[in-house]
């Protein structure tokens, strides 16, 4: 055995290849031709040292030589060894299929088990990626920032810019790129050429800024310009890809052409695409701001604003330079609203700027439900999960000989190891596939019929990365499934004397069962006590006093565009019309007409409130009020009940002046609960506005939401009212009409009512009241719904889980039971030990579960109302049901217990 | 009188050793000795690239390798045919053949148009 090395020193050193066999191979055959060689040529009578000098010649360059033929001969092997293991794991699959296919029973269950699994795993996942996860659709959007106020001096939170503050810092702020701002408003929306067909379509009235700060980029014509925003400018409006689609047919000549937006006539610049959806989906038509720095709307603190920060700005550097430019604003823009000061404001409300994240901003609020449905859903796969290892553990006992024999003839242990995790994998991988198909399906349930406030809700879908997911989830199943088997194997605890005599592996294996049984009870309890808290909230929520009757009440709204009704008594004229008409449909007991509905988020105003005879101070900015206007017998209709006083005039002579408020209006400032010493009192809504008489006092309202006390209210007549800020009148208004039959079939006839005065005013939101009250626990049923379904089937996995491993601990201990008989006990305290045992177990997992479920309890209480996260009813009501299903599962195994027959059971060695 | 050893033409290299090996086993060393010798040292093959041909050879399946002892007792890696490297051999010894012929027939013709003496 020679080697190169005497001959060629360093030559090994030189070259550090890999594969040290192949060279050195290589090597020897090499040396063995040289060698071969000088023998010869020395043999023909040459000198050694000449003989290699030629024979080295003769070969040509040796080292080139080594390097190629080890090249060759690697790529050889690795090619065997690929075909090689290729064919291993081809037969390992059509093996595994095989077996699979022998036991259905256990194939179908597991499949579907985890199907479900991965299916409601990749739902959940799609929708928390889609809504939290993903970036915003725009431009560069990890810099966008969304801009608001605290204001803790005067009790608010979360408040929106001003007119004023945008401008201050749209001109001097350095911390931000560029900042624009936007209200969502509805519109009546007609095309010119027929004015009757007017759509009520969500509108986003904004700045060209805020289009230039996402990076809106049209789908067909421009965007809006600083031309657009100049009040003066000609009227221009922005269409939606689908309002496009769908109202024009996808005409590429709309653009051009004038819409009619509130009774003005305006020139669609542009088409934005479907993928821009700001600041919702649902945005239809975009209305260019027109803000005149000199001559300010006196409506203050109402425009969302949306700014890019400045390359190397953080939020806390434009936090600071915000409050810094505050002075600023008052400088620039010294009256605020007439009567009130921009320095009064400031130094009142001390508003603190917030800078957020566009992102977070957006979907923070459903952040919390979201994490508890995502923590629903991981533990229900983790249920699955521990279902099938469970099962794949009772058939792997009863495969002991196959493997046994597999093992003997030689397959070795990470050959048998192999075999079982391929049964997994195919497993796994089919119902990965179907989990995947299931998760579509829940996710289209979802966005169809689940609760529609939900951010961002059309971009959930399910795409590659739902696809990965799923893909990791089956694989996380497909090691559960076959971990504790595989290891079993290699711990060569698999031999040919296993029986189900009671052996040790049996008895570990029990062991084993009964411990994942445990995990399942124990997600069970977790999930269930969860899904009771919500189930309780829900209850508290529906017995919330409303303060009216939503019985028998249909709705909907009329907006009246200030080009066709200019005047207050057009607007006066057309709703008392209404109102008269409506009332004279039959099945109509009474009518109202409001500005704002309860449970609705329609028509917030909220306003100040300075009652006279208190200090003169108009340096204080007092709590705000809900201003609503109402006509006719809106009390009446509701049925909310008028505490003292006397409510208004029929619409045609209500008195300017008057106005009536809720018993928590009167409560605060005139601290009588009763109202009686309210009425008669004067106030006003500015410190130099004309004064209010109270002339009466009505219950309280839960006007936004179940959940939230109602807000101290003042009601105005609609007729005369004008909105003391803006000098409007109210023309959005909805329409309340009690029926006596069923309101939903009563809504179209009132519906045609408003056409008939008006056909080319359109109505919108028509809704009766009991659906609005629906509509507002929406979201909370929608989840407690989820996790309900949740719960039921970790309940009936954790059944099925218990019964199987105590029908098996009877069949373990057949002979002991026998014994036990023969020695006198009774067949009832057999049965009542087995029955104990699985009590016992269940127990465990109980208190696992609780212990849980107080770690995870953070994640629910976003959603409670009324309960607390430890509930003592919910979570006893939890485990309660799950020691009902332990006696349940365990009444099969018990009477077989009690059953046995001793002599059988003996002889059964 | 001997003319200098040609160049061999690329992929003749295989079908001679292929056909070297349908005696039997042998060793690199033998296959190239035989070649030149029976070619009337008319074929001279640079032994490196006649290396690389084996090699090439085992990787396309046409030969297979084992080691054993050469007559003086030394370790060897001997080659031999596969049933594909007979196959294979029976074809390309059927084209260089017909090749070879096609050529003498050119070369020695003494007329244009003719056939050969």
């Amino acid at each position: 055995m020679s080697r190169l090395e005497p001959r060629f020193p360093g030559l090994r050193r030189f070259l550090r290849l890999r594969d040290r066999s192949v060279q050195a191979e290589v090597d020897d055959e090499i040396a063995f031709h040289m060698e071969s060689r000088v023998r010869d040529l020395v043999a023909r009578g040459e000198p050694e040292s000449n003989a290699r000098r030629m024979a080295a010649a003769q070969f040509g360059d040796v080292y080139e030589a080594r390097l190629e033929l080890a090249a060759v001969d690697r790529r050889r092997r690795r090619r065997r060894r690929l075909a090689g293991a290729f064919d291993a794991v081809g037969q390992d699959l059509r093996h595994a299929a095989r077996s699979l296919r022998r036991s259905p029973a256990f194939t179908g269950a597991a499949i579907a088990t985890l199907t479900v699994g991965i299916g409601a795993a990749t739902a959940v996942f799609a929708v928390v990626d889609g809504v939290l996860l993903r970036p915003l659709p725009y431009r560069d959007p990890s810099r966008l920032v969304a801009a608001w106020y605290d204001m803790p001096k005067i009790n608010l939170a979360h408040v929106p810019q001003a007119a004023a503050t945008y401008l201050t810092y749209r001109d001097l702020a350095r911390t931000l790129d560029g900042i624009g701002i936007y209200v969502e408003q509805e519109t009546n929306v007609a095309d010119r050429t027929s004015p009757n067909d007017s759509q009520r379509m969500r509108t986003t009235v904004c700045t060209s800024t805020l289009l230039s700060v996402l990076g809106a980029s049209p789908l067909r014509g421009r965007v809006f310009t600083e031309v657009d925003d100049r009040p003066q400018a000609a009227p221009v409006v922005l269409i939606s890809e689908s309002v496009w689609r769908s109202q024009f047919g996808g005409d590429p000549s709309i653009v051009g052409r004038r819409l009619d937006v509130d009774g003005v006539a305006r020139e669609v610049v542009g088409i934005m695409p479907r993928s821009f959806r700001f600041p919702s989906g649902e945005t239809q038509v975009w209305v260019p701001l027109g803000l005149d720095p000199n001559k300010l709307p006196a409506n203050a603190f109402n425009y969302n604003a949306v700014a890019r920060l400045a390359p190397g700005a953080s939020v806390a550097a434009a936090e600071r330079e915000l409050a810094r430019l505050l002075p600023r604003v008052a400088e620039r823009f010294p009256d605020f609203v007439p009567g009130i000061t921009t320095r009064a404001i400031m130094d009142q409300a001390r508003p603190q700027p917030r800078v957020i994240p566009l992102l977070e901003d957006t979907t923070g609020a459903v952040a919390g439900t979201l994490g508890l449905v995502a923590a629903a859903a991981v533990l229900l796969l983790l249920v699955t999960c521990v279902n099938v290892a469970n099962l794949s553990l009772v058939r792997f006992d009863a495969r002991q000989r196959e493997l046994a024999v597999r093992e003997a003839i030689g397959a070795g242990t990470a050959r048998v190891v192999r075999y079982l995790a391929s049964e997994s994998l195919e497993l796994a991988g089919f119902a990965g596939l179907l989990g995947l198909l299931l998760g579509w399906c829940l996710v289209r349930a979802l966005v169809t019929f689940g609760p529609t406030d939900v951010p961002r809700l059309a971009e959930i879908a399910l795409d590659w990365q739902a696809a990965a997911f799923a893909a990791a989830a089956a694989l996380l199943s497909a090691i559960g499934c076959c971990l504790i088997p595989a290891f079993r194997v290699g711990r060569r605890r698999v031999s040919f004397r296993e029986t189900t005599r009671g052996g040790t592996a049996s008895r570990w294996q029990h062991r084993v069962r009964g411990g994942l049984v445990a995990a399942q009870v124990a997600f069970s309890v977790a999930v269930l006590a969860g899904s009771g808290l919500l189930f309780r909230s829900f209850q508290r929520l529906h017995a919330v006093r409303l303060g009216f009757d939503p019985d028998h009440v249909a709705t909907y709204w009329v907006s009246l565009p200030p080009a066709r009704y200019a005047e207050r008594a057009d607007v006066a004229r057309y709703f008392a019309t209404l109102a008269r008409r409506v009332a004279q449909v039959p099945g109509v007991q009474s009518v109202g007409v409001t500005s704002r509905l309860p449970l609705e988020q329609r028509g917030i105003n909220q306003n100040p409130f300075y009652p006279d005879g208190t200090e003169k101070n108009d340096k204080k900015l007092p709590p705000l009020q809900l201003f609503t206007t109402i006509g006719g017998d809106y009390f009446r209709t509701l049925r909310i009940p008028l505490l003292t006083g006397r409510t208004f005039e029929p619409m045609e002579t209500q008195r300017f002046g008057e106005a009536i408020i809720s018993r928590r209006t009167a409560e605060l400032f005139w601290k009588d609960s009763s109202g009686a010493a309210a009425v008669g009192q004067h106030f006003r809504a500015l410190p130099n506005g004309p004064p209010y008489t109270v002339i009466g006092v009505v219950a309280d309202v839960q006007d936004t939401s179940l959940a939230i006390a109602s807000s101290p209210t003042v009601y105005f007549p609609e007729v005369v009212r004008q909105d003391s800020l803006t000098r409007q009148i109210a023309r959005t208004m909805a329409v309340v009409a009690r029926t006596t039959s069923d309101p939903a079939k009563i809504a179209p006839l009132i519906e045609r009512a408003a056409r008939e005065i008006d056909p080319t005013l359109p109505t919108y939101g028509g809704q009766t009241m009991s659906e609005a009250l629906r509509a507002s626990t929406a979201r909370l049923a929608f989840v407690a719904l989820l996790l309900a379904s949740a719960a039921l089937i970790t309940l009936v996995l954790g059944g099925v889980g218990l019964y199987g491993v105590m029908a098996y601990a009877v069949a373990l201990r057949q002979r002991e039971i026998g014994i036990r008989i023969a020695l006198g006990a009774s067949p009832q305290g057999v049965a009542a030990a087995t029955t104990r045992g699985g009590m016992a177990l269940t127990a465990i997992g109980v208190a696992a579960g609780v212990v849980l479920f107080g770690f995870s309890a953070r994640l629910v209480r976003t959603l409670l109302f009324g309960v607390a996260p430890w509930d003592p009813v919910a979570i006893g009501g939890a485990a309660a049901v799950l020691m009902a299903i332990a006696l349940l599962a365990s009444w099969g195994p018990a009477r077989r217990a009690a059953r046995v027959n001793p002599v059988d059971a003996l002889r059964a060695d | 009188m001997a003319k200098e050893p040609e160049e061999l033409l690329r992929g003749t290299l295989d079908a001679l050793i292929l056909k070297t090996l349908s005696w039997g086993p042998r060793h690199g060393y033998a296959v190239a000795g035989w070649i030149r010798e029976t070619s009337n040292e008319a074929l001279a093959v640079e032994d490196r690239a006649l290396y690389l041909a084996l090699h090439r050879l085992e990787d396309r399946g046409l030969v297979e390798s084992e080691w054993g002892l050469s007559d003086n007792n030394r370790r060897a890696k001997f080659y031999q045919l596969t049933t594909r490297g007979r196959a294979e051999l029976r074809a390309e010894s059927n084209r260089l053949t017909r090749y070879a012929d096609g050529l003498f027939r050119v070369l020695k013709a003494t007329r244009w148009g003719g056939e050969p003496k």
